[in-house]
């Protein structure tokens, strides 16, 4: 628990020391709204008629919360490995690597929620978005999805311990096409039947559908309608629970043959 | 149990796509006992630093076995790295944006330490290294000798059994070596219990400091013992360098005559006072009274004596036939 304590507060001083202190709260108000800008334009401004700019923009800031956590994963391997040289010293630690990321990425995922709830409290108004919030729904949704997101992030965590070059391209396309595919920009149901299907199974797709009606207290389109509020939480909690569980093996996994192949501790000039 | 460390028959290799596989260690066995500080002395690529990782778990050895206060790195490394430490030199590790204190404190939570007690050890070891008036100031403006400064408490402050130095005063000025080196002595001398293994470049800073070195080059451990025992192994003879105010070449052919046979002299000049100065490399220590009933005889008067003693440097030389600063840096994986 120190030790997640610790990557925590790392993980705090990281995203909040480079500045003042009141600057940094403007940054985290500021932040998300490169996320959601788009869907605004899309939605707000040009596709009005299309009635999706609830379901699209609760989509996209939910789903911006946990790409906080799976990149920040990703990305931690080669900022401590050749950035700050400590990936070493923390391996060598008797705290799990896991722990380690899993710390980091909790205080991204809390400085996400923060600034979305700042952001929520113009959107709402303005923008005259449904607001009806389950907080029981939202406050476990939200605990469930950071386990779904740390088990993808652990996951690619595990493929970077394992490369020497960071490929960020290869990061972009596959949350890319997760974002795409989860149902957060648009309701899947508007792809062919087949990729409809698949949708529904996309780990996120859940958790995004259930934060939406835990926030609105409606379902705002035809997407896994047919699931129950407490059957999406279920299907959230059964991803959080395998994701958790195969992105943890991988991490192990992959420790173990970076300690084989000499790459804990390698720096290069990239 | 008195062994810290055992080494056993450790080899390690490096397979590089389209080039042989390297051979960083083949066969590589000594131990480290408590309260020791061991040695490893070798040119870049000689394998130091693989050993080092191997033995602080960073590294899995392709064969051989090492075990750490009696648990193997291979297998029991999570009971390991509690005990251990690792210092290395020559890099910029460490959290920029963090204060001294706090990236120290970090770290002994990665240790499970308690807050209050990791807060009185910072406090002590910034205390002896002269930086507790630096411990609010980021990370990313000391210097690099700050930096090692920094770095050593950190592997200090969790009281680890053992101890790894690979290079430690690697790019740090001559005052905070000094430091340095000072502190991991008075560290071992402290608690018996405790064992530190050096990797150096400076020959010096192994002679000073360890109990015992190995030699190793080409992965192979050439010698391993104390200092003094390698550099008396290098030559039995004595060594003096002797100014007088007057001799030439028929005097030292008659002082050669009168002493034993297998008494080397060579006869040169002083390059600051411009006197003869008399090289003798003597069979025997005692000679030496000999040599200078001999001189008197023939009517030289000593200025200055001083007796030449055979450094780890010419150990070193004598083994690997080549000196450290003859090396390139060598890396198997890069």
């Amino acid at each position: 628990m120190k030790g997640f304590l610790a990557s925590m507060y790392i993980g705090l001083q990281i995203e909040s020391n480079w500045t003042k202190k009141w600057v940094w709260l403007l940054y985290l108000a500021a932040y998300p709204i490169g996320s959601f800008l788009t869907v605004i334009i899309l939605y707000g401004v040009f596709g009005q008629k299309t009635g999706l700019l609830p379901y699209a923009l609760y989509g996209t800031i939910f789903y911006y919360s946990l790409s906080m956590v799976f990149f920040d994963m990703a990305f931690s391997v080669h900022d401590d490995r050749e950035h700050y040289q400590t990936l070493k010293y923390i391996f060598l630690s008797s705290t799990s690597y896991r722990t380690y990321l899993c710390g980091r990425a909790a205080t991204r995922y809390l400085i996400a929620l923060a600034g979305i709830f700042i952001n929520l409290c113009w959107l709402v108004p303005v923008l005259r978005l449904p607001f009806h919030p389950n907080w029981g729904y939202l406050i476990a949704g939200a605990t469930l999805g950071y386990l779904v997101a740390a088990g993808l992030g652990l996951a690619v965590a595990s493929v970077f311990l394992l490369t020497i070059k960071l490929d960020v391209d290869v990061v972009d396309a596959l949350f890319g096409g997760i974002f795409v595919l989860s149902g957060a920009l648009f309701p899947p149901t508007a792809f062919p039947a087949v990729f409809a299907k698949i949708a529904e199974f996309v780990p996120l797709s859940p958790f995004i559908e259930l934060m939406r009606r835990a926030i609105s207290g409606k379902i705002l389109t035809s997407f896994l309608s047919d699931m129950s509020t407490f059957q999406l939480l279920g299907r959230v909690a059964l991803s959080a629970a395998v994701l958790f569980a195969l992105g943890s093996l991988l991490v192990s996994f992959g420790s173990r043959q970076a300690q084989r192949k000499g790459y804990i501790d390698v720096t290069t000039a990239f | 149990m008195h062994t810290a460390i055992q080494v056993e028959n450790l080899t390690r290799v490096f397979n590089r796509r389209g080039t042989a596989p390297f051979y960083a260690l083949r066969g590589v066995s000594f131990d480290v006992s408590y309260g020791e500080i061991f040695g490893l002395l070798g040119p870049n690529g000689a394998g130091k630093t693989t050993t080092i990782k191997i033995m602080s778990t960073l590294l899995l050895p392709t064969s051989g076995r090492v075990t750490v206060a009696g648990f193997d790195v291979e297998k029991d490394y999570t009971h390991v790295r509690p005990l251990i430490s690792l210092i290395s030199g020559g890099e910029t590790s460490g959290y920029g944006i963090l204060t001294v204190e706090e990236q120290l404190w970090m770290f002994s939570q990665f240790y499970g330490m308690e807050t209050p007690v990791a807060r009185a050890r910072i406090e002590e070891y910034l205390k002896v290294v002269s930086m507790w008036d630096s411990r609010r100031q980021q990370m990313n403006r000391l210097s690099t000798g700050m930096r090692q400064k920094v770095n050593l408490v950190r592997g200090l402050v969790t009281d680890p059994k053992v101890l790894f130095l690979d290079e430690p005063t690697l790019g740090v000025d001559v005052e905070a070596s000094v430091i340095i080196r000072s502190i991991v002595r008075d560290w071992v001398r402290e608690k018996p219990e405790r064992s530190v293994i050096l990797t150096t470049h400076y020959m010096a800073e192994a002679d000073e400091l360890c109990s015992r070195v190995a030699i190793i080059n080409h992965g192979l451990i050439l010698a391993n013992a104390a200092p003094a025992q390698l550099k008396q192994d290098l030559d039995s003879r004595a060594h003096y360098e002797i100014t007088v105010d007057r001799l030439d070449g028929k005097q030292l052919d008659l002082i050669t005559a009168f002493m034993e046979e297998g008494n080397d002299f060579v006869l040169g000049v002083d390059k600051v006072t411009n006197s003869p100065m008399l090289v003798a490399h003597l069979m025997h220590e005692s000679d030496i009274a000999r040599l200078i009933t001999a001189l008197a005889g023939q009517g030289a008067t000593l200025e200055y004596m001083r007796k030449l003693e055979p450094t780890l440097e010419d150990a070193f030389l004598k083994m690997v036939g080549r000196r450290f600063e003859d090396e390139e840096e060598v890396s198997p994986i890069s």
